[in-house]
């Protein structure tokens, strides 16, 4: 007997969909949760395993201090919360500032995975802006970037040499995004000198999702099962009075 | 005032989006049925029978290949015995007499055992990612035991008493986009250019279910009565459609793709604009008007259903339509409006629904090619840069009707819909007796809009024009809704306007919009919850492909079903 089942990306995001709903109910946006997870595990980012993570660390206190710092840039205080639950709305305050004023800056400190921000990079993109996000590696010598243009279908992810400005450490997640590249690439010209090793191209990023799409996604019957009891919790129990409101 | 600018008058939105109205559309010539067969028929598809391994009961296997020209796909039907008691409508039904699956790629002998295998499970079984169509059908015992009965006798079936029910077979669901491992719609619709349009895939399924019925039906009779039995005639056969019973399933849906909708309503409404504004009302077009009006009258008298409100509701019409009718000879009308306008004004909601219809029929030549305008990109952007209070103006304009909805009386929120862990079917439930309202649903759009219209003001008044973005960071709850406010303020028609929260609401008027736009007619609700239909009655046969083929098979009646009998 097979360990995997494979589903379509419909059949995920449904499943995901309710898994978000059965997580925060009507408190968060569960569709575009669910969307930031496919988007990651249709690119073999790990969107499956950092959700289940996440999911086990619910209980941690949704308790995210935004400040909006004199010098125009936002600074999130996560105390500890998974970005996959919040990279999308710190991402709605960089588009919202770089489209009223070409440019934004967002520092998020104290989060778990950091990485899901390669997932706002590619969300600023689609959105009309060139975007480049960092944060911290396991290696405190080097540091993940990803980073788009706006002719990419998906960010380039790499591992580059931390920049010699940070004295040998980040500790922080960094999204910044523009309206032209350019701007980033003469502010930021540090993070854009990485290393040809190591690294996700876009065409790899864009091929990996359309394989998925075509093929469906593989995951294992464990995480799967995880996934439905997650989903299964917006069920309600079953009774001969619920059953009149079917229709029965 | 023009014609065209008169019409657009008449037809404002909170008009033509009012639920009360969309629950009495009629099927019209840009429904998905009607957009399958023309390009079925059109295009001569090829559909052969490859399998048919079928035993003198009706169990067994059969297989349909059918070549588009473009794409090769294949049917694949399993029939099986069904205790009589287990036979149901319901979506936590487990067996079926029919299920079948519609899927791309070679049907190998392994695939085919595979289907074998996982298909009649149904939402328990698991297809591949070449399968665009799950589906399944009960038979109508009724029906079908009285007409191999009949065949069996040697005489054609009463089409009077066939007409009661229409149908061999009635599907009870019919799934598609990536459920159970199928295509993705993405796939799909990217790589299947004649299932590139809403629900194709699906209505060549249920068309398949139809034609194979009819097949079933003669094989059964020529077994039971080797020495006796003759075939159905294809006149009657062209009669049977295939039914089809829809419950709130279908409901979400509406609301969960106001964009997919709003496009659909959109064409619609443009179509109509396009007929009054370019079709004259010639001798030609007035002759097309009262056959085409005399056919759909009627077709509603042949309804036959047990619900005394839809008799009702089809009676007025078919009286109304009459007296149109008859107005319309006498007015020598120099524009369609005109006649738009006299309904408007002299006719209940339906009828001039079924008048509308019925002109877009007249002039179909002039609206065809919007067939092409029917699929949309879905998605539902946030605009974080825009401000607080430039997101309350879109509400206050394009959400009005919202805003607009009293929630101060309980009853306006008395009902919750929830899915049941008994196979995850869609309920109702009363908020002030049922369990289950902490895990609702969200399809209460005016009630969200309202908490975030709230919410913004108060914000607003806390902290100063702050953009949404930062509106959502620290009220994630709306984040959701003001998306879903931002992109449908774009759109022509925007959103389904009702309360599906309010204690009185009619689930089945969702059901029959969406139904019209397939193409569905001979409305039976069973209940505020459920409704009995039929597909495809009166459409060609797969034996009628290549032949002329006058696009004319809307409003079925019986006469000439019955005429062509004998």
């Amino acid at each position: 007997m097979t360990d995997t089942i494979t589903l379509s990306i419909n059949e995920f995001r449904a499943i995901l969909r309710k898994a978000f709903e059965g997580l925060y109910g009507h408190d968060h946006d569960f569709n575009q949760l669910a969307r930031l997870v496919i988007w990651l595990e249709c690119r073999q980012l790990s969107g499956v395993k950092l959700f289940l993570e996440a999911e086990a660390d619910h209980g941690a206190k949704w308790d995210l201090i935004l400040n909006d710092l004199e010098t125009g840039e936002y600074e999130i205080e996560a105390n500890g919360l998974s970005l996959l639950c919040f990279g999308d709305l710190a991402c709605d305050l960089a588009i919202g500032r770089a489209k009223y004023t070409g440019f934004s800056v967002v520092h998020i400190s104290g989060a778990m995975h950091s990485e899901v921000i390669a997932a706002s990079v590619a969300r600023c993109a689609r959105n009309g802006l060139a975007a480049i996000a960092w944060w911290p590696d396991e290696n405190t010598k080097v540091a993940n970037m990803a980073s788009q243009r706006l002719d990419q279908s998906a960010p380039m992810v790499c591992r580059v040499d931390l920049p010699q400005s940070y004295e040998g450490s980040i500790e922080r997640v960094t999204l910044v995004c523009a309206t032209k590249m350019s701007v980033l690439e003469e502010h930021y010209a540090d993070w854009f000198s990485y290393k040809d090793e190591n690294y996700i191209a876009a065409d790899a990023l864009t091929s990996t999702f359309t394989r998925s799409l075509d093929r469906g996604l593989i995951l294992s019957i464990k995480d799967y099962k995880r996934l439905c009891y997650c989903a299964d919790r917006v069920l309600v129990e079953s009774t001969e009075a619920s059953r009149r409101g079917a229709g029965a | 005032m023009s014609a065209v600018t008169d019409v657009l008058a008449c037809r404002p939105v909170d008009e033509v989006m009012d639920l009360e109205r969309l629950g009495t559309l009629y099927p019209y010539p840009l429904s998905f049925m009607r957009c399958l067969v023309r390009r079925v028929m059109t295009e001569g598809w090829s559909i052969a029978r490859t399998k048919f391994d079928i035993d003198s009961d009706g169990y067994g296997d059969a297989v349909y290949k059918i070549n588009t020209g473009n794409d090769v796909f294949n049917f694949a039907i399993f029939s099986h015995y069904l205790n009589p008691e287990d036979r149901s409508d319901r979506v936590i039904a487990e067996s079926w007499d029919m299920t079948a699956t519609l899927c791309a790629g070679e049907l190998t002998d392994e695939r085919h055992q595979r289907l074998k295998d996982n298909v009649p499970l149904q939402e328990a079984g698991r297809v591949d990612c070449e399968c665009i169509v799950l589906t399944r059908a009960n038979k109508s015992r009724r029906n079908f035991n009285y007409v191999v009965d009949c065949l069996v006798e040697g005489k054609q079936p009463d089409v009077n008493l066939i007409a009661k029910v229409g149908y061999l077979f009635r599907t009870t669901a019919v799934y598609g986009s990536g459920k159970f491992g199928m295509a993705d719609w993405e796939k799909v619709c990217h790589r299947y250019p004649d299932f590139a349009r809403p629900f194709m895939a699906e209505m060549l399924a249920c068309f398949l279910i139809r034609q194979f019925s009819l097949e079933l039906t003669d094989w059964v009779a020529s077994q039971k009565g080797p020495d006796t039995a003759i075939k159905l005639s294809d006149n009657i056969k062209r009669y049977f459609g295939i039914g089809n019973a829809t419950g709130l399933g279908m409901a979400p849906y509406l609301i969960n793709h106001p964009g997919l909708i709003s496009n659909w309503i959109n064409i619609k409404e443009t179509a109509l604009r396009e007929v009054v504004e370019n079709g004259r009302p010639d001798a030609e077009a007035m002759s097309r008007l009262q056959s085409i009006g005399g056919k759909a009258i009627q077709h509603l008298s042949e309804i036959s259903t047990d619900n005394d409100d839809q008799n009702e509701l089809n009676d007025r019409a078919r009286i109304e339509a009459k007296q149109v009718l008859v107005w319309a000879n006498n007015a020598s009308l120099s524009s369609w409006y005109e006649l738009i306008k006299h309904c408007s004004d002299h006719t209940g909601v339906e009828t001039q629904e079924l008048i509308n219809s019925i002109l877009l029929e007249v002039h179909k030549d002039l609206i065809i090619d919007l067939e092409k305008e029917l699929s949309v990109e879905e998605v539902y952007q946030l605009k974080p840069q825009k401000t607080m209070s430039e997101a309350q103006s879109v509400i206050e304009s394009a959400y009005d009707w919202a805003l607009n909805t009293d929630y101060s009386n309980e009853s306006a929120f008395e009902t919750f819909w929830y899915r049941s862990e008994e196979k995850m079917e869609p309920r109702l439930g009363q908020r002030s007796e049922d369990i289950g309202a902490e895990k609702e649903m969200l399809l209460g759009i005016a009630w969200a809009v309202q908490c975030c219209y709230d919410d913004l003001k108060t914000y607003t008044a806390k902290v100063g024009d702050r953009s949404v973005g930062e509106f959502v960071f620290h009220y994630p709850q709306h984040r959701y809704i003001l998306r879903r406010v931002q992109t449908m303020a774009d759109t022509a028609y925007g959103e389904i306007r009702a309360n599906l929260l309010d204690e009185e609401v009619l689930p089945i008027q969702l059901l029959r919009c969406k139904l019209s736009f397939f193409g569905v007619g001979k409305f039976d609700p069973k209940s505020k919850l459920w409704v009995r239909n039929t597909m495809f009655q009166g459409a060609p046969l797969v034996d009628d492909i290549g032949r002329p083929f006058m696009d004319d098979w809307f409003f079925p009646v019986m006469k000439m079903s019955s005429d062509a009998a004998q």
